[in-house]
């Protein structure tokens, strides 16, 4: 695996959703590349703070809100 | 890790208000893919859905709307801290500021 493709998978790494058979690939991409080894920590960090920031309101009614005026929208 | 990521927190915070206005850091559609997928944890779904996006579209656009938060980041572990590790070398940089093919 090059530092393309273990870009590619960075964001699904961090939702633990690589699929199966680019795990492997994917590790040892990381084992053996301190650059996108240090990349990948500061995505993480990143992902991971964000998460942290006050939401602005309840998920369930934000994404109603948001799909009804999608809905509105695409009338 | 934990003190890394308070401060992360207290960047991400500031960062988040420079997005919005007149002088975006980031594009708009990049902010909010990220607030949905990152700050309100929506699923890829929900967010494909709401913002009328393929699946690939999100994929490539949160991509983007995290590199540039991870860059100050990156720069501030550089230049304000101590930094243990490597730093993403420029062609890493390179490869990621191209986005998700």
């Amino acid at each position: 695996m090059n530092c393309y493709e273990a870009i590619d998978l960075m964001g699904d790494a961090i939702e633990s959703r690589v699929p199966s058979d680019s795990r492997a690939g994917f590790q040892e991409h990381l084992d053996e590349c301190p650059a996108c080894c240090t990349y990948f920590e500061q995505l993480r960090t990143t992902v991971s703070a964000l998460a942290r920031l006050p939401r602005r309101g309840d998920p369930v009614v934000l994404t109603q809100n948001l799909r009804d005026a999608y809905r509105r929208r695409s009338r | 890790m934990s003190e890394l990521v308070s401060l992360a927190l207290v960047f991400m915070q500031l960062s988040l208000l420079a997005f919005g206005g007149t002088n975006s850091v980031i594009p708009e559609m990049q902010r909010q893919v990220v607030l949905l997928r990152d700050v309100e944890r929506l699923s890829a779904g929900d967010v494909c859905n709401i913002l009328a996006l393929s699946e690939t579209n999100v994929r490539v656009i949160l991509h983007r709307g995290r590199a540039k938060p991870r860059q100050a980041l990156d720069r501030y572990m550089r230049d304000g801290a101590t930094s243990e590790g490597a730093a993403p070398s420029e062609s890493v940089g390179r490869v990621a500021a191209r986005g998700i093919r």
